[in-house]
């Protein structure tokens, strides 16, 4: 129920936007952008509705920034 | 680019001030030291001007151009274009951390049963509708409503004027001066340093000589009104209960038993939250059609909402890491985007000029 109501949320986005792509001026890499925008947008959603995200973000930066502090504080 | 929108001095002053609010009308970074709290919030404002003069001479010296010309001008086209998706980057992370402090908020206070997500897609459909109506629209939407922020700021101040507790603030420097000074560090990143987002938005100032002025009084303004509620919540809630809750306005609100106040901390909330959310969004979607060339940021609007959303929702496993990793991380996540890349372009900039100017004087 939550991936179908995913699916349509995402359909529905895509068709209000679409007026607005066709207007752009270089088509093609304005259609290849958003496209690439609204998959890391659905598949981030997916993952999470189906409870298999990978760590956040947060916990990369977390990581490098402990890095850089020890190495600072040595 | 069709994005040739122009606004007033006063609007993008307001705009800055309920940037600079946002959030923190229900989270404060400068409780960390304490009752020399307000100290740590006056150290890391005062040092704000500083970023902010920083930004705004970036600007002066690269007229009409955002922080995406900005960088490639500086670091050429490959290490530019790279440092602007960090920027954009960034911007969706800032859009989604906002977006989940709001979401916990109302989570929390005003809506316990109804689920996190939906609070978070609720806004976000807002937000992005705002953004796609553009940037004049929202600037004067802000207008309208930041007279009322400032009013509802006022009353709460002095709603509480027969509970405050001088004897809050002492004894002063306990702790020593390093957790005033980390707090400070903590308040220069969060809200003030956050404004680096502006450098998307300068571009479309109509008096471009108004400029310097307009950041620095939008900067005395909205540090009055934090140091306000910094001031309120120290004085009415103690050193030690500010430090240890999280949403210390909400707790404030409480100490008034037969009034119903907290609607003004959520209107607060709602308003510049909202509005920090929309400049996010809207400088990433800017951001992202400038660095690929294209002429309209609109269509990118939703996508970017969506990653931000899933963001929001994916960044953090609950409200106490939330409030962890904003207050151990963040400061330091945020060096690089705040000081280190606009000094640095700053610093080129200057060269780039000065031997420009030395080389025409030598040529005419």
């Amino acid at each position: 129920m939550a991936i179908a109501g995913l699916i349509l949320g995402f359909f529905l986005v895509f068709i209000i936007d679409l007026r607005g792509l066709l207007r752009t001026n270089r088509r093609k890499a304005a259609f290849l952008l958003y496209s690439l925008l609204l998959s890391i947008g659905f598949i981030i959603s997916l993952l999470q509705i189906i409870g298999k995200q990978p760590p956040s973000p947060a916990v990369y930066i977390e990581k490098i920034v402990s890095v850089l502090l020890s190495g600072v504080k040595q | 680019m069709k994005n040739d929108v122009k606004i007033s001095s006063i609007q993008l002053s307001l705009i800055m001030i309920g940037f600079i609010f946002g959030s923190s009308a229900i989270i404060n970074p400068a409780t960390g030291a304490y009752q020399d709290a307000w100290l740590a919030f006056i150290i890391g404002w005062f040092g704000s001007y500083l970023l902010v003069g920083i930004y705004v001479f970036l600007s002066l010296l690269h007229p009409c151009k955002t922080i995406v010309d900005i960088l490639k001008d500086c670091f050429g086209k490959f290490f530019g274009s790279l440092f602007a998706f960090g920027y954009i980057f960034y911007f969706i992370h800032l859009a989604a951390l906002v977006l989940r402090n709001f979401g916990e908020y109302m989570n929390t206070v005003n809506y316990p049963e109804t689920p996190l997500i939906f609070l978070l897609i609720a806004l976000s459909i807002v937000t992005a509708f705002a953004v796609k109506n553009g940037l004049e629209v929202f600037t004067r939407v802000n207008e309208m409503l930041m007279p009322f922020v400032i009013i509802f700021v006022t009353i709460l101040f002095l709603i509480f004027m027969n509970i405050y507790e001088l004897k809050n603030l002492l004894p002063f420097l306990e702790r020593g001066f390093t957790p005033v000074l980390q707090s400070g560090f903590a308040v220069l990143t969060f809200p003030f340093g956050e404004t680096v987002i502006f450098l998307m938005i300068f571009p479309a100032l109509n008096k471009r000589e108004n400029l310097l002025k307009t950041a620095f009084i939008a900067t005395t303004a909205g540090g009055l009104i934090l140091l306000n509620i910094t001031l309120r919540d120290l004085m009415a809630l103690g050193p030690v209960l500010i430090n240890k809750i999280i949403f210390p306005p909400h707790t404030t609100t409480g100490l008034l038993p037969h009034f119903v106040i907290d609607p003004f901390i959520a209107a607060n909330l709602l308003i510049n939250g909202g509005f920090k959310i929309i400049i996010c969004l809207y400088a990433a979607s800017l951001g992202i059609t400038q660095l690929f060339g294209l002429d309209d940021y609109k269509p990118f609007v939703f996508p970017i909402t969506a990653i931000a959303v899933s963001l929001s929702y994916w960044v953090y496993d609950s409200l106490p890491e939330m409030t962890r990793w904003a207050a151990e991380i963040y400061p330091y996540y945020a060096i690089p985007f705040q000081i280190l890349i606009p000094l640095l372009s700053l610093l080129i900039s200057i060269i780039k000029k000065k031997s420009f100017s030395h080389k025409s004087s030598q040529s005419s």
